[in-house]
């Protein structure tokens, strides 16, 4: 029997296909098929289908949320995740994806899952282009976000000031899982635009939410994506974001390159 | 030596991902995808090892030319014929096709009917015969020496009858795209041009995809014209669709 703790230490035991493809059309990401080995989707797979279905304990917050502004549920991992999803919070993912894209690894990390219900609506084009608040970190080791701490959108929180510091979304990782039977024209996909203002039942990429098929990009102020709606099936995804320091968002995009929560 | 010039359409479904990934080695492919894109290397994607992206990936040594082109408009086919470029096609592959499902009964039966017909008949009728005004007609015996042709990609529902699957519409393209099929391969005889189709099994595993595929590269090098090949999956599903004969 598989036991995967926290800290997946060796991808290529767990890495089933090492042809990524990498693309520059809108904008630079990636896009991989047939991800992980098919005992270790299984398990990532048997977990989330857990998170998913897990009720809610009396005075406990759900483990999925309806998010505001957006036809989905959403919730991040526990900060001590076990078993296989926590892959996602393991120095070794995010230096995979921190290195893919050339941004500088921070010990801050989110992950978690995004539920689409059928028939849930478009979302809105967006490129994450945004700053967030974790409580500081020693070292390199993974650090995930604190509500009570530190909120992640506002920093408000009981941490001292001094104890916050403020990252950018540096690159962002959909790993699609749990759509069984997903066919072309049931949409869910991701779309890739070219533009804000684009249409958004007209990217220029769709990427379909195919079981064990990951999609990531650097997050910057053209990275323009959104949810499509799903029509048939519900649409589950695995989200995570590497964090990057934000002198180097700055330096890159200029302060009005950040994209302020509204 | 080099490679034939393939043009493919319907790059980015079952039949074209499997058609590139058997063939890129031999063909210089143009792959015309629309809705999704094609999953090889191109002039805008390559192949990288996540653990190592400075190391050479094999997949990469023969790219293919994307292009991405709505078939139902027909401004788009025109403008396809102008981006393959590159010489005279030697293999046009017509594998686009909108597999669309409704019972007759229906409310919306006939939604996608119109999009359905225009993907799957016209569109392959306006490429080939916008390749013969543009390319073909002007060289018949080049076209012999070079042995160009057509193959058209369309399913058994247009050979035979799959009861209560929704399939009306569809197969009904199928049909057509098989009389048209003949059609074609009489009137282009004239100018040296061999059109032929395979028609697979509308559920078809790897294997059969895989035997059709082989089968379409067979089809290239031979000298038949007129001929229908078909694909039918050994072992059919619990329960699945038994064809009549139509």
């Amino acid at each position: 029997m598989h036991c995967w703790g926290a800290e997946v230490a060796d991808l290529d035991d767990i890495l089933a296909n090492r042809r990524w493809l990498r693309r520059t059309m809108p904008f630079p990401h990636i896009v991989a098929r047939e991800v992980f080995r098919d005992t270790f989707y299984t398990a990532l797979a048997n977990q989330l289908t857990a998170v998913v279905e897990r009720r809610t304990e009396a005075g406990s917050r759900p483990p999925l949320r309806p998010i505001p502004g957006y036809d989905a549920y959403g919730g991040g991992f526990d900060r001590e995740q076990e078993g296989p999803l926590g892959l996602f919070q393991t120095t070794a993912w995010r230096d995979l994806l921190s290195g893919l894209f050339g941004i500088t690894p921070t010990p801050y990390v989110f992950a978690g899952t995004h539920y689409h219900a059928i028939g849930s609506r478009n979302g809105f084009i967006h490129n994450d282009c945004n700053p967030v608040w974790f409580p500081a970190a020693a070292g390199l080791s993974i650090q995930t976000p604190n509500y009570a701490m530190c909120d992640y959108k506002t920093g408000a929180g009981t941490a001292p000031g001094a104890e916050k510091v403020q990252v950018v979304r540096g690159v962002a990782m959909i790993f699609y899982l749990l759509n069984d039977g997903w066919q072309s024209g049931d949409g869910g996909e991701t779309g890739l635009y070219d533009s804000a203002d684009a249409d958004i039942d007209c990217p220029i990429v769709r990427c379909p939410p195919i079981n064990n098929t990951l999609i990531a990009f650097e997050c910057t102020p053209r990275s323009f994506h959104s949810f499509i709606s799903n029509r048939r099936i519900p649409r589950i995804s695995i989200i995570m974001w590497a964090h990057r320091p934000k002198q180097e968002a700055l330096e890159g995009f200029g302060a009005d390159g950040l994209e302020q929560w509204k | 030596m080099s490679k034939r010039l393939c043009l493919l359409t319907g790059a980015s479904g079952t039949f074209g991902t499997a058609f590139i990934e058997r063939l890129a080695e031999r063909y210089d492919i143009v792959a015309v995808h629309y809705r999704h894109e094609v999953m090889f290397a191109s002039q805008d994607q390559i192949f990288i090892d996540p653990l190592d992206p400075s190391i050479p990936i094999g997949a990469n040594r023969h790219p293919v030319r994307t292009i991405r082109a709505d078939l139902a408009n027909v401004a788009a086919i025109d403008r396809l014929v102008e981006e393959a470029g590159g010489g005279p096609v030697d293999l046009l592959v017509n594998a686009a096709a909108i597999r669309s499902s409704s019972p007759l009964l229906a409310y919306d039966a006939l939604q996608h009917a119109e999009t359905t017909i225009g993907v799957n008949v016209l569109a392959p009728l306006r490429l080939s015969v916008r390749l013969a005004q543009t390319q073909w007609r002007q060289c018949p015996d080049a076209n012999v020496q070079s042995n160009r042709n057509i193959v058209n990609i369309l399913s058994t529902t247009g050979l035979a009858v799959y009861e209560d699957h929704g399939l009306a519409v569809h197969a009904a393209s199928m049909a057509a795209l098989n009389h048209l099929t003949c059609h074609l391969a009489s009137e282009f005889w004239d100018i040296g041009l061999r059109v032929n189709a395979i028609a697979l099994d509308p559920f078809p595993d790897r294997a059969t995809i895989d035997e059709a595929v082989d089968a379409a590269a067979d089809l290239d090098v031979s000298a038949r014209t007129g001929h229908v090949a078909t694909f039918y999956r050994r072992a059919r599903p619990p329960g699945g669709p038994q064809p009549s004969p139509s």
